[in-house]
Parts: C-alpha cells; structure tokens; sequence
C-alpha cells in the first residue's frame, strides 16, 4: 500500500516539474525557414509599359539576422549553435543600408521581358522588416508578360519558401526546384479566390457529411 | 525527432500529385509528432483530467477540441494572410505570439474557475461518491442525445459537472496557436490552387495532434482511477486525492500565468 502513496507523490512530483519546465523554459522562436514565409509582390509601372517592379518582404525578422550574417554585415555569433538566431531590433537597419544587400537581392532575382533579361535598381529602402524592399526592373522594350526567377534565402536553407502574387490576383509559390514564374501583366489569373472557397466549402461541407452519417449511426446503435 | 523532422517537411506534400494516400499518412504523423513536441498543454490536459476524475470520453472531447481548433485557427489565419493582406496588418510573429496570450488567458481562467469549484463545496461530500458512478450516469441522459455536449452538463450535478467546459477550454487553447507547418501547408495550397487537399492535410494533421493527447489523457485518466480506487482503503491516499485537485488547479493557474508572462516578454521583445 505505501507503494501506492509513493506512486501518488512521485504523479505529483512529475506533474509539478512538468509544469516548472513548461512555465520557465521560454518556448523557443519559430523555427526558421519553417516560419513566415517571405513574399513577393509583381507590379507593372502603370506609365510605362517596360517597367516591371519586384517587392520582397521576408518572413520572420530572424531570417533578416541570418541573412545578414551570410554576408558579412553581422557578426557570426548571431546564429548560436544550436542553430537559434539572437536578432536585434537595429539588424533589418544594417542589412538594409548595405550594398551587399542590394546586390545580393539583383542576384537572386531576375525579370526577363520577350526572352532578354531586364534590368534591375533597388529603390531607396525604409523599414527592411517591415516594407521590404523595391526592385525596379527596366526591361528592352514594352512586355506584357515577365518571367520572374526568385531564389532569395534558398541558398541559406532549401526549404524556404516564397510566396508571389501578381496583378490580377495571379499566385505562385516558388521553392529550390521551382524558382522561376512566368506572369501576366495584362492581370488575368483571377480566379483562384473562388476556386479555394469552392474547395474549402467541399471539404468542409463533406466533413459536417459525415459527421452527421457517423451521428446517425451512433444514434441507431445505442437505440 | 524524426518527427519533427516530418513536420520541417510537411510543406512539400502538397505538390504530390492528385490527393496522395501516403501524404495523408506523412500528415498524420507530423501532426502526432508536432504534439509530442513542447507547449500543447499536454501536462495541463494530463493534470486537469487527473484532477477532476476524467473519464477516457473526456479525453476524447480534449483531443478533439484541440484538433478542430487549431484546424479552424490555421484556416482562419491562412486564408486571411493569401486573400485579405493579414501579413500588411500584422506579422505572423506578433499575431502568434498574442494567440498565445489569449491562449494563457483561457489556461488561468480555467486554473481559477477550478480552484474556486474546490474551494467553494467541490470538496467533502463529492469524493464519497466519485468512484461510485462509473460509467452507468452516461447512459441515462445521453439516450436520445448523446452527442448534444451541451446538455450533458444540465442533469444533476453530483460528479463530473463542469468538467467539459474547462475542458474545451483547456483543448481550444491548445488549439489556438497554428503550427507553423500546418500553416506553410495551407498557405502553400491556397496559392497553388490546391485548397481543398491542403486543408485535408490540415484535417489529417490535427487528427494526429488530436490522437497522441488522447492518449497523453487516456493514461491521465488511468493513472487517477488507480489511485482513487487504492483512496478507498488507505487514509494517506485519501487525504492526497482530496488534495490533488487543489494542486492540479493551482499547477494550471500557475502554468496560465507563466504562458503569458513568457508571451508578453516575447512580445515586448518583437515591439
């Protein structure tokens, strides 16, 4: 029997350091790349038509840090081993304000308009974090339609992801193995609004299907 | 480990072409291991349910209050974040991280609400009967509506009353917070124009996230049975089951408080 009250106070013990551990230890941030993911916004220049610009926004700030530390700007020890990023409010500044930013953004992505590549100027930048940053891309001639190739982050871990829109509602993801989109400018890839609420209601729909079959049955059962 | 590992991947299932049976299988299993992995709240389901002498229908309502919340949660805030520009109004850090005080705010609520149950005449009287009931109450009001959850807590109240609204709320904060796979996942369908096979991966996902709590409660439940039927006999385990729901209690409370002090830090921290 005295077994048993050992049992009961070691259930306690276990409960108390289990709950000590899960108060005091802080949960660790949002493992990166499998965080936010970073977007990116395709925009024509409304006045002229060889003008196409590229927004990037990255996901979390600490892919920012990471970044950051890849090229230099900020000090290694940013990224610990166990693989957890200390990032400071002041690091979207440094990397911002860094031409290694700049050219590391024009490298990793290019626009081509009617097969020849266009080129690109990185706009002033303010709040990295928050805004992003704006490349203008200067194509040979009017394009009605560009391809796009972003590969930002991909060569820090594979496993990012981005997530593009374009004009007229157009989507892509892009990821390592699939990194280039060809996009309209003329907007005309809506659509897909209507398609995911379709799919949505479907799912749900057949969801409260069978929950109301499996009701059904219980009720026949117990009867 | 390997789990996690699972769910680090679970964002290229989506591009198995047609709805693949094995991507299902791969989502179940990131979802049962994103539940083994820290911060469900699986001490506080395994203390509520030990505390308020939970039956394994208890554990099941937990588990699938926590499954269908963070199903709703990761749809809610996916399709917010693709269609209605979520990601200008607020980074998915901050929205998360104040989820996670809503969630600590539930978490207290119940912790008080159940210490004040215990302090207030939940005690005394009730323990005499606790072991007595069994099963056999079940089937006397559920008859003709057994699924109707919100009638069960209407007949009278000798046991178990009140036990399933903490227990929703235990499950909902839970919940609350999306894993940020089952996020990539549904954000990733969303803007392939996969919708619907994302969100059946999202199903699939907490119904594995639903599977290990239950049975993380399963063996709660277990566990206090043991001990309350050895109370019977035996003073000292008596005088400890009478006090186990105050501690459980006062460990919930406790553990609402610390998960939102830690999120307001992190908070202040994002700010």
């Amino acid at each position: 029997m005295s077994s048993m009250s050992t049992r009961t106070l070691v259930a306690l013990a276990v409960i108390g350091v289990a709950a000590g551990t899960a108060v005091f230890t802080p949960r660790p941030a949002a493992a990166h790349p499998f965080g936010d993911p970073q977007t990116v916004v395709i925009t024509p220049d409304g006045q002229r038509p060889d003008v196409v610009y590229v927004k990037w926004r990255v996901g979390g700030p600490d892919d920012l840090t990471v970044l950051g530390v890849s090229l230099g700007l900020l000090p290694a020890d940013r990224v610990r081993a166990d693989g957890t990023v200390d990032y400071r409010y002041n690091d979207p500044g440094v990397v911002g304000a860094s031409p290694a930013f700049t050219g590391y953004l024009l490298d990793r992505i290019t626009v081509t308009g009617g097969g020849r590549p266009c080129t690109g100027a990185v706009e002033p930048i303010a709040a990295l974090a928050l805004k992003g940053a704006t490349a203008g891309f200067t194509c040979p001639g009017p394009v009605t339609s560009v391809t796009v190739a972003v590969r930002t982050l991909t060569d820090l871990h594979p496993a990012y992801r981005t997530m593009a829109t374009g004009p007229g509602g157009q989507r892509a993801v892009y990821e390592g193995a699939d990194d280039t989109h060809t996009w309209s400018l003329t907007g005309s890839g809506a659509g897909l609004g209507r398609s995911a609420l379709v799919q949505i209601a479907a799912v749900l729909g057949a969801l409260l299907l069978v929950a109301a079959a499996g009701l059904a049955v219980k009720r026949r059962v117990t009867r | 480990m390997n789990l996690g590992a699972l769910s680090d991947r679970l964002q290229d299932l989506i591009h198995a072409p047609g709805v693949a049976p094995l991507a299902f299988v791969f989502a179940f299993l990131a979802g049962a291991g994103h539940a083994l992995a820290p911060g469900h709240g699986k001490t506080l389901a395994a203390a509520y349910l030990a505390c308020s002498r939970g039956r394994i229908r208890d554990a099941a309502w937990l588990g699938g209050s926590v499954a269908a919340m963070h199903t709703v949660s990761v749809l809610v805030i996916g399709v917010a974040w693709t269609f209605f520009a979520l990601s200008d109004l607020i980074r998915m850090e901050e929205l998360t991280t104040w989820l996670q005080i809503a969630a600590g705010v539930l978490v207290l609520g119940t912790g008080l609400w159940m210490l004040r149950r215990h302090l207030r005449g939940g005690h005394g009287h009730s323990h005499p009967h606790d072991h007595g009931h069994s099963h056999s109450h079940d089937h006397g009001p559920s008859g003709a509506h057994d699924h109707d959850h919100a009638h069960d807590h209407g007949h009278p109240h000798q046991h178990g009353d009140g036990k399933r609204p903490g227990l929703l709320l235990l499950g909902i904060s839970g919940g609350l917070t999306p894993s940020p796979a089952a996020f990539l996942v549904l954000a990733t369908g969303l803007f392939l124009g996969r919708a619907g096979f994302a969100l059946l991966l999202v199903l699939t996902f907490g119904a594995g996230m639903a599977v290990v709590l239950f049975g993380i409660g399963v063996l709660a439940v277990a566990g206090s049975a043991l001990v309350t039927r050895n109370a019977r006999t035996h003073a000292t385990l008596r005088l400890a089951t009478r006090f186990t729901p105050m501690l459980a209690a006062g460990g919930i409370t406790a553990f609402g408080a610390g998960m939102i002090t830690v999120a307001a830090v992190h908070l202040a921290a994002l700010a």
